[in-house]
């Protein structure tokens, strides 16, 4: 077969309705005027969805925590000496016994305390010696509005050295670092959003003034706007989806190594990172964002310019 | 149909290119338009095919006070206009083929109409052979004849030529004023701009003469 001269374009006499997503109408078939910008959007899309995913993890996370956290009440007892700790926790799950809302109380062996000291004070460091608290685990109803207060101070009238934890401290500061981190995902996210939009102005300017002579051709044979801004919006869409896609996979890849790696800590020291189906599904969508931001922002600029043509 | 009352036309803010243009086109009417390199034929075209805003006087086209008329207005008012460029000012990406079809397709004429037409009108100038050529591959003349396709092919109701026969022999020069003249014939108001004296003198219609920017007619 002799290599024919292929063409490289089909004619807007030829192509299909399909086909006009892919064909270039009057701007020429190897458009270049804006080869980076795919690049740029690219990064912008893997910037975008790291800061997404670590926000929606740490949401995640600290959500899970917090449900979890606030079910549970712990009792502990400090006192020196071993007997009237165990005579002060046994008094204790007595009056837990009598409280509404209590689902189980359980105290805690000493071996499973010790067991969770162990990773900071090493294998048989733990001596008797040591005055390790006695510990009580409160499970509640879910939703039940236990009175900490009031149910603290009947413990202590058994217990005098017991005391209630309900986490509401805890839970209250890792709620607020939440909060935090999700305002400064959602700033970085605008911030880019900006930023992109402003490259794509100047690239569809520097696209417009690379095809000039074209565009004021069309101009002059009676092109309405629509129709010179329509090839810009494709040409702006291709860029955009393709840098989005480029900057997803870079993004699920990096999000799934570090995943992998926060799984392999595993234990109680770190919370479980997660990203649900729905948040994935949601992050999956970034390219066809980019691409509708590229094809919006060009579409204006081109009509700003037509604009100002007589 | 047009008409210019004491209109002037600068570009930028400089002194006036143009000043006191007084004249009237009829519907069907066909004139030279005349004048020395630099007269300001091809700006009194850019005036006419509104791609320029005269900066004074009162400019009328198809009835519309052009001063007045919104952009988009322009836009439909471009659509009954077919202009022949002096630079030609093709798409070099788009084939000879595709250059003419363009008007056609930008209004929304059926593909196979438009193809059908653009053909024809190739054949018509003696391009038949030619149809997927690139600009940048054709000659002078071919060009020239390219674009003279892409202005007659809508039948503009006005056609205005700057220069057509300025690349062409005399007796391709003579096949496309035929042209022109049967266009005219069949209703379409027609000015070409031209410094070629031999040209003017074959045709009997009134000449409209430029000279610095000022207009006076004859003959
Ligand atoms: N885009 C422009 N900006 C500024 N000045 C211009 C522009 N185009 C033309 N001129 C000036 O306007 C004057 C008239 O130019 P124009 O092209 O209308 O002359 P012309 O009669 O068509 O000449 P020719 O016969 O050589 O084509 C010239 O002095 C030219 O320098
Ligand atoms: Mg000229």
């Amino acid at each position: 077969m002799a290599a024919e001269d292929k063409k490289t374009r089909t004619s807007f006499l030829e192509v299909s309705f399909l086909g006009r997503l892919k064909t270039f109408y009057f701007l020429p078939p190897k458009e270049k005027s804006n080869r980076f910008l795919p690049l740029i959007i690219a990064v912008m899309a893997y910037l975008t969805l790291l800061g997404s995913a670590t926000g929606l993890a740490i949401f995640n996370a600290t959500n899970a925590w917090s449900t979890n956290l606030s079910q549970v009440l712990t009792v502990q007892i400090v006192h020196p000496e071993a007997r009237e700790r165990e005579r002060q926790t046994r008094a204790v799950m007595e009056v837990l016994e009598d409280t509404a809302g209590v689902i189980e109380a359980r105290a805690i062996p000493e071996n499973e305390l010790e067991a969770l000291l162990e990773p900071w004070l090493g294998v048989g460091n733990v001596t008797d010696d040591l005055p390790v608290p006695a510990m009580v685990s409160v499970t509640i109803r879910q939703g039940s509005q236990i009175d900490t207060a009031a149910l603290n101070a009947r413990l202590r009238v058994r217990a005098p050295d017991a005391s209630l934890d309900d986490h509401q401290q805890w839970i209250g500061r890792l709620t607020s670092l939440s909060n935090m981190v999700q305002v400064a995902v959602f700033v970085s996210i605008a911030l880019i959003v900006l930023t992109t939009v402003a490259m794509v102005v100047f690239a569809t300017k520097s696209a417009l003034a690379a095809h000039r002579e074209t565009v004021e051709i069309m101009h002059l044979i009676g092109a309405k706007d629509s129709l010179i801004a329509s090839e810009f919006r494709k040409l702006f869409m291709l860029h955009g989806f393709k840098g989005g896609l480029i900057g997803l996979i870079a993004a699920m890849l990096t999000i799934t190594l570090i995943l992998y790696l926060a799984a392999r800590i595993g234990g109680g020291l770190l919370p479980r990172l997660y990203l649900t189906a729905g948040q994935m599904t949601l992050l999956g969508l970034v390219p066809f964002l980019t691409s509708l931001l590229s094809m919006w922002t060009a579409d204006m600029t081109v009509r700003h310019a037509l604009g100002k043509m007589v | 149909m047009i008409r210019f009352e004491n209109v002037g036309m600068r570009y930028g803010g400089e002194e006036e290119i143009l000043t006191d243009i007084n004249f009237e086109l009829e519907a069907g009417s066909f004139h030279f338009l005349t004048g020395p390199s630099g007269a300001g034929k091809s700006s009194l075209l850019k005036l006419l095919s509104l791609s320029h805003r005269h900066s004074r006087g009162r400019l009328t086209c198809f009835e519309k006070d052009i001063g007045e008329a919104q952009r988009s207005g322009l836009i439909k008012l471009r659509r009954r206009i077919g202009i022949v460029f002096q630079e030609f000012r093709l798409l070099d990406h788009l084939t000879a083929l595709e250059n003419v079809a363009l008007p056609l397709h930008i209004m929304g004429v059926k593909r196979k109409e438009v193809q059908s037409n653009a053909e024809e009108i190739l054949e018509w100038v003696g391009l038949g052979h030619k149809t997927n050529a690139l600009p940048p591959t054709l000659s002078g003349g071919e060009k020239q004849r390219v674009a003279i396709a892409r202005a007659v092919v809508t039948k503009p109701q006005l056609l205005l030529a700057d220069e057509p026969t300025g690349n062409v022999d005399p007796d391709m020069a003579e096949r496309i004023m035929k042209l022109f003249v049967e266009l005219n014939k069949m209703g379409t108001t027609l000015l070409i701009a031209t410094h070629d004296p031999q040209l003017v003198a074959r045709y009997h219609v009134p000449i409209l003469k430029l000279h610095e920017g000022r207009l006076s007619y004859g003959r």
